[in-house]
């Protein structure tokens, strides 16, 4: 088993890796103002789920637009299991991914006959679906009972961050290794006999199965394990807030996540990191002016005041379109398409 | 368990809601057969449209200038048109080659950029609604109260999809419309203007959505740019019950959803009141998988769906 492992994993490919991850333990956090180490979390977080969208698109060719309500699953899980058992962080983000999982093994049974568009409209109602289930049950604020709400607002109790990272910079640097593990599960899947299974799917369906390639299993399995760490992601976010509500998830999310991982490339785990950024990252960038890019507008026109954060949502409908008609024209190229 | 006569009384607008479902399915539907693409931005679209409708005649104006609310109206439906018909004419062509995941993909670029827009200019903390004039006409039947604009929205619903299924079968556009379902580059061999019967394909598209925007934002009494533009996801579940080609089906798809969603309002067991608008999401999905019940798996070439 190790020198498979070995086998796909080179000292070219790790290094960035290992460079990355240094760079956001010891030096980010360092130089960083407060704000932009809060911002960087978040989008550390976002990152597994991302990067989760991109092993489902990317790899298996399954396209999900139901991600974020599963994230969604994930952080309602954590909230009502600490709330009632007040769990260690990381058993609580360890059950609260089973739990998406098994969420996340129905939202993979369509799956199993559909597959393109079809399955995208599938799992875009579910994500309706999941979204409405969640408004109405609301999210567990430390009351009793299985929805665990209380009215009175005094009464309610915050999710708290781990006892090892209560700071700000201590829970991003959590936050990172947490998220280190999920894509080290990742590749652990995309470099042994799962990833190659992927791989054969996402060519041909019917040469996967004549090449004695369990489909079925296969399937189910990628979406089991996105699923797991998009929950945990979740919980993560849950721990970040520390008071949930269904704004943190709103319906438009799990769309905005298809078209930054469509912008940022779906073929490479990387992507997922420069899609979390993108969709985390870029907004604040252009609404602060305390940002690089507001001291750089400055410096031109002397002043500026940043933009709404809803701009993201206008670029990133515009990389969208940009990018598709790029990689059409790729496409065009390279004969694959006339 | 709500009586015979609770059941009445919300047919009227559980009808008038899913001809608006039913409605813009068919449109989805038209465009889908036409041009291969599933258009994701038919809310959005809409919404965009309402908003520019609201700025002109309720809301402070736009570019300084103020109308009456039916030329209002027509502007923001013409607004709504003059989208789709630019994304149909200059960007959708880009994609047409691609699978149909990624041509529907598109329109999501157009879904994001209205959104964005709408949410940058019109704040949603602001609480906007737009009462269309017919509102205000009432009829009592029996022991029911309906008013003009549910009235009005069954029967666009109605005679929209019945005009849009005679127009499809008996018009020299109608066949061309098919043709170029069936075979894009046949049809352009024969000699049928394909791009300009894509744009008509499209403009229908863009007219609905305006019209479907404005009855919804009067139904629902508000106008939130996020809600208006998900209407799109119970369309697109109207739409799948007809396999996104079958008119009559998505027909009556929408007019079920719409009834079902309306009628669970009724019931006095609030879990079923609750839940209610995940109706048209199960049904959608049921229909998909029923629908999918035989697994194909396509080798190479184009699998009609």
């Amino acid at each position: 088993m190790n020198a498979s492992i070995l086998r796909g994993i080179t000292i070219r490919k790790a290094l960035p890796v290992v460079i990355v991850a240094a760079l956001a333990l010891f030096v980010i956090p360092g130089f960083l103002a407060p704000f932009w180490v809060k911002v960087l979390t978040q989008a550390t977080y976002y990152s597994i789920i991302a990067g989760g969208l991109v092993l489902l698109y990317g790899r298996v060719g399954l396209a999900s637009l139901g991600q974020v309500a599963l994230s969604g699953v994930g952080a309602w899980v954590f909230a009502r299991l600490y709330y009632a058992t007040h769990l260690p962080t990381p058993v609580l983000l360890l059950l609260a991914g089973v739990v998406a999982a098994v969420v996340g093994l129905g939202l993979g049974l369509p799956a199993l006959r559909l597959s393109g568009l079809y399955l995208s409209l599938a799992t875009l109602m579910m994500a309706a679906a999941v979204g409405i289930f969640i408004s109405v049950l609301k999210f567990p604020n430390g009351g009793p009972g299985f929805s665990g709400i209380v009215k009175d607002q005094s009464q309610r109790k915050l999710i708290p961050r781990p006892s090892i990272a209560i700071g700000d910079t201590a829970f991003f640097r959590f936050c990172i290794v947490v998220a280190a593990l999920m894509f080290g599960l990742y590749v652990l899947h995309l470099v042994t006999k799962p990833g190659r299974a992927w791989a054969s799917i996402a060519q041909s369906e019917a040469s996967a199965l004549a090449a004695g390639v369990n489909i079925t299993v296969y399937k189910l399995w990628s979406f089991v394990l996105v699923s797991f760490a998009t929950g945990v992601a979740g919980g993560l976010l849950a721990c970040d807030v520390g008071s949930l509500s269904a704004a943190n998830f709103p319906p438009q999310e799990s769309l905005i996540l298809m078209a930054v991982v469509l912008m940022a490339g779906y073929h490479s785990l990387w992507g997922g990191l420069v899609a979390a950024l993108l969709a985390r990252l870029l907004p604040e960038l252009l609404k602060n002016d305390d940002s690089v890019v507001g001291w750089i507008i400055q410096r031109f026109y002397g002043s500026w005041k940043g933009v709404s954060a809803t701009i993201g949502l206008i670029l990133f409908g515009i990389g969208l379109l940009a990018n598709l008609s790029g990689s059409t024209k790729a496409m065009k190229k390279k004969g694959l398409i006339s | 368990m709500p009586g015979f006569h609770n059941l009445l009384q919300f047919l009227i607008p559980g009808l008038a809601l899913g001809a608006l479902y039913a409605v813009s399915g068919t449109a989805l539907v038209v465009l889908y057969r036409t041009t291969g693409v599933l258009n994701f931005a038919l809310g959005a679209i809409g919404a965009f449209g309402v908003h520019i409708a609201w700025q002109l005649s309720i809301g402070p104006g736009l570019l300084g200038v103020k109308t009456g609310p039916w030329l209002a109206y027509l502007i923001g439906i013409i607004f709504c048109a003059a989208i789709s018909v630019f994304y149909g004419r200059f960007l959708a062509p880009v994609f047409a080659q691609r699978d149909p995941l990624t041509r529907a993909l598109g329109t999501l670029g157009i879904l994001l950029i209205c959104l964005g827009i709408m949410t940058w200019r019109w704040r949603t903390q602001d609480a906007r609604s737009l009462t269309l004039p017919m509102k205000s006409w009432k009829h009592q039947l029996g022991d029911f109260r309906v008013n003009g604009t549910q009235l009005a929205a069954l029967l666009f619903g109605i005679s929209m999809t019945v005009g849009v299924a005679t127009y499809l079968r008996r018009s020299a556009m109608g066949t061309a419309m098919r043709a170029v379902a069936n075979d894009r580059d046949v049809a352009a061999l024969l000699g049928i203007p394909v791009r300009r019967v894509e744009s008509l394909a499209w403009l229908f598209n863009g007219v609905i959505c305006g019209v479907v925007g404005l009855f919804i934002s009067d139904l629902q009494n508000n106008m939130v740019a996020t809600g208006l533009t998900f209407f799109v996801i119970p369309a697109i579940a109207a739409a799948v019950v007809g396999r996104l080609v079958g008119l009559w089906a998505t027909f009556a798809g929408g007019l079920a959803i719409g009834v079902v969603e309306v009628e669970a309002s009724g019931f006095s067991a609030k879990i079923v009141s609750d839940y209610r608008s995940m109706v048209p999401f199960l049904i959608g999905i049921g229909a998909l998988i029923w629908q999918a019940r035989k697994r194909t798996i396509v080798l190479s070439g184009r699998a009609m769906q």
